[in-house]
């Protein structure tokens, strides 16, 4: 079996595959933590639909897909953290419209793209395989940096989401911590959209921290189970999509959701 | 114009939301180690002068000076605001909002004492290794007191806190504030429904009624007259062994 893992990874694409997998899946499943606790998943399920949109212009425009994914998950994260201000509409509907808008706007945009490069296209199917090396590197960049800056303002991050009131009152600019905490999510989004599309980067946003909540009722325990989750699911299903000639993506986010199910069966129990 | 022993001042201010005046005119002192009870009808503008206050709704015109440099406010919520899904120790929330004020942001091993110090002051030591899920709507409300102290705060403000509280509940936070009071001197501004309880409690009581604010000493603003012209309902205010009671006559 170890044989038949070293011969699996011996493949550079593998290899770059599961960097994103591991890096990426493992920081979006730690910032989908934040995003849970702040009830604002249906924002997390909109962002990665303006990315798309993001790429799909920079097909069009025939630029680097990876500078379309960071400038839409960045115009994202700008538009739908101001939205709802104007008390017209909710923030709900604006991240609804958000939502329909990126994720139909984006194929219409390839649709009338000349000659979409099919690389660039990957982004749709899920094919994780396809991921070169600057690509790899950005997504360890990105999550080493978002890990750097977690550790060194943790406490501001939980007081300014947990309580905002509260933490201005103590002099934090929430505005501020928030405002970071949603540039991470825009880069961690880029990072993993870009090369394995909008399923696994929610999948892993949203499965792994959802498993560890389930299981455990205190920071340290969510964090390290919610990393490790996302980490090791990627590893699993990217194993098994070459085992099984799977698409790599969609079945990474399907072992990313897995752990769901005895979670929530053991939540069940418990009670 | 600062005045002797002045914490806080309101002059000539009018406070509210773009559009929409709530209190106008209002001047108002207060001073440092003084209980101040905030009452009125619903919707009267008590939570827009608390959150004017905090600095979180700006003045309309007027002005509002905090005379202390760096006055520090222990804010303490209704417990309703607070989600207890987050999955923290009553510990963690204390330890997090101390080392959230300084740079680095780790925790310092001086602030375990003063954790500590303050979850013995707010009864809540049992409860250190409880998650907020776990907690009664009393236990929260005092973690929220705590949460608040913990960062030594000049004066505590505090919303509406035994609101949805129950009778028992709702008179030891009430003894746990006055202790905190008269033991450390902090300066109390409450915003509370439940009048009987400043009775005793409150040197100064502020009535909002009508886009004003009213103050004056506490037995003074209790009166029946004040209180029934405030309400628009009569309200019956009579002593017995030395003890305020309050009471509503006839059907509400």
């Amino acid at each position: 079996m170890i044989a038949g893992l070293q011969e699996m990874y011996s493949y550079s694409f593998m290899r770059y595959a599961l960097t994103v997998g591991v890096f990426g899946g493992g920081m979006l499943a730690f910032l989908g933590i934040f995003v849970h606790l702040r009830r604002i998943v249906f924002l997390g399920a909109a962002l990665p639909q303006i990315t798309a949109l993001g790429i799909a212009l920079a097909v069009c425009m025939h630029l680097p897909p990876l500078v379309g994914a960071v400038l839409g998950g960045l115009v994202g994260i700008l538009l739908l953290s101001t939205s709802g201000k104007s008390g017209h509409l909710p923030t709900e509907g604006w991240v609804g419209l958000a939502y329909a808008t990126g994720g139909s706007l984006a194929i219409v945009v390839l649709a009338l793209s000349p000659q979409p490069d099919a690389g660039a296209l990957r982004f749709f199917t899920g094919d994780i395989l396809g991921t070169n090396r600057a690509e790899a590197l950005f997504a360890v960049i990105v999550a080493v940096c978002t890990a750097c800056v977690f550790r060194l303002c943790w406490s501001k991050f939980v007081v300014s989401s947990f309580d905002p009131v509260m933490s201005k009152t103590l002099g934090l600019r929430a505005s501020f911590w928030n405002a970071l905490l949603f540039l991470c999510l825009g880069f961690g989004l880029a990072s993993v959209m870009n090369s394995a599309g909008s399923m696994l980067a929610f999948g892993m946003l949203i499965g792994p921290p959802a498993a560890a909540l389930m299981l455990f009722r205190g920071f340290p325990r969510v964090i390290i189970t919610t990393v490790a989750l996302g980490s090791v699911s990627a590893f699993a299903g990217l194993t098994l999509s070459f085992v099984f000639d799977l698409p790599g993506g969609p079945t990474m986010a399907t072992a990313a959701l897995f752990p769901m199910l005895p979670a929530w069966i053991y939540r069940k129990i418990k009670r | 114009m600062k005045m002797a022993g002045g914490l806080f001042q309101f002059e000539n201010a009018c406070l509210g939301y773009p559009g929409h005046e709530v209190l106008a005119d209002v001047s108002f002192q207060l001073d440092a180690g003084t209980f101040v009870g905030i009452v009125g009808p619903n919707g009267v503008g008590k939570s827009t002068l608390v959150k004017t206050m905090l600095s979180l709704l700006p003045l309309r015109s007027g002005h509002m000076t905090w005379h202390q440099e760096h006055a520090r406010i222990g804010y303490v919520p209704q417990r309703e605001q607070i989600d207890a899904i987050w999955p923290m120790r009553v510990r963690d929330m204390l330890q997090l909002t101390m080392c959230s004020l300084h740079r680095p942001h780790w925790f310092r091993r001086g602030e375990y004492a003063r954790v500590a110090e303050v979850m013995e002051a707010t009864e809540i030591t049992a409860l250190a290794d409880q998650t907020l899920d776990t907690l009664s709507g009393g236990e929260m409300q005092r973690l929220l007191l705590a949460r608040a102290l913990v960062v030594e705060p000049s004066v505590l403000l505090l919303d509406e806190p035994t609101a949805a509280m129950d009778l028992f509940a709702s008179e030891r936070f009430m003894q746990l504030i006055t202790k905190l009071h008269r033991e450390r001197n902090v300066t109390i501004v409450i915003v509370t429904h439940d009048l009987q309880a400043l009775v005793g409690r409150a040197s100064t009581v502020g009535i909002l009624a009508n886009g004003m604010l009213h103050y004056g000493p506490t037995a003074d603003m209790l009166s029946a007259e004040r209180l029934t012209e405030v309400y628009g309902h009569p309200v019956d205010v009579h002593s017995k062994d030395g003890k305020l009671f309050i009471s509503i006559e006839g059907d509400a």
